[in-house]
């Protein structure tokens, strides 16, 4: 499926699975429609840094904007915080 | 390790300091890389004895490394020395970043904030090419020179590879 889209190696997954990976961690663990969601402004996000910075940068920006995210909210954009029961 | 062991140790270790000094191009080709191999395996299984900092060692010691390589070769930063203590406040700031969100992140969350930042520091060493030569990395650097030996560089490569090598294996010996 996504061999359209690269170039056809053995390791032409690695980043398609980290941004995967990236999306499914914003939008909140066991959160469906928040990964919707964060998939969508992480794609909108890159296209965006792409237009107005260009292509060099872009996967450098949006990966800091990914740690900014967790940062400011440890659980996901979309996520809840684990109740941990004693 | 008993004297005989060290005894042993040091002739043998004699031994090849002085067919690393003789050897030929490609000899010390092989010896270099089987050094550096060792030791690359060697701090592998030091981090492995601490799961949490595995990932964040190899993804950080590689791009670390080259940007000390990098700033060493530039005229205009400074001296070959100098370099040091720049690679070091250089990986200090990478690790304050780091650091930084790991006290609020935890479980599948922190790794992906690792997985992140390793991968901005990757592609941040290979863009920044005027200091790491970008992604083919920095291709015929000056050669290091110590008084009257041979200063090619794969021989004080496989001299200096042995002496960690020497050092771990006297020690769990």
């Amino acid at each position: 499926m996504v061999a359209p889209l690269f170039t056809i190696s053995s390791t032409m997954g690695t980043l398609f699975g980290i941004k995967a990976f990236a999306v499914a961690i914003l939008g909140g663990i066991g959160n469906a429609w928040g990964v919707v969601l964060a998939g969508l402004i992480y794609g909108v996000a890159e296209a965006l840094i792409i237009a107005l910075a260009g292509s060099t940068y872009s996967q450098i920006t949006t990966f800091t904007l990914v740690i900014l995210a967790l940062a400011l909210r440890p659980n996901g954009l979309f996520g809840r915080a684990e109740v941990k029961k004693v | 390790m008993k004297p005989a062991g060290a005894i042993v140790g040091g002739v043998l270790l004699a031994c090849i300091c002085l067919f690393i000094t003789r050897a030929n191009g490609y000899q010390l080709y092989v010896i270099a890389l089987v050094g550096l191999t060792t030791i690359v395996a060697l701090v592998s299984m030091c981090w492995s004895e601490c799961p949490a900092r595995s990932r964040l060692a190899t993804r950080h010691s590689m791009p670390s490394g080259r940007t000390w390589w990098g700033f060493s070769q530039r005229r205009s930063i400074g001296r070959w020395w100098a370099a040091l203590p720049l690679a070091a406040l250089v990986a200090g700031a990478a690790g304050l970043v780091l650091a930084l969100p790991r006290f609020r992140v935890r479980g599948p969350y922190l790794a992906m904030v690792t997985i992140a930042f390793g991968f901005v520091v990757e592609q941040g060493a290979a863009e920044w090419s005027g200091v790491t030569g970008g992604w083919n990395g920095l291709l015929a650097f000056r050669c290091r020179a110590w008084r009257d030996l041979p200063s090619r560089n794969a021989r004080w490569l496989s001299l200096s590879s042995l002496a960690p090598s020497r050092r771990f294996f006297s020690t769990r010996g």
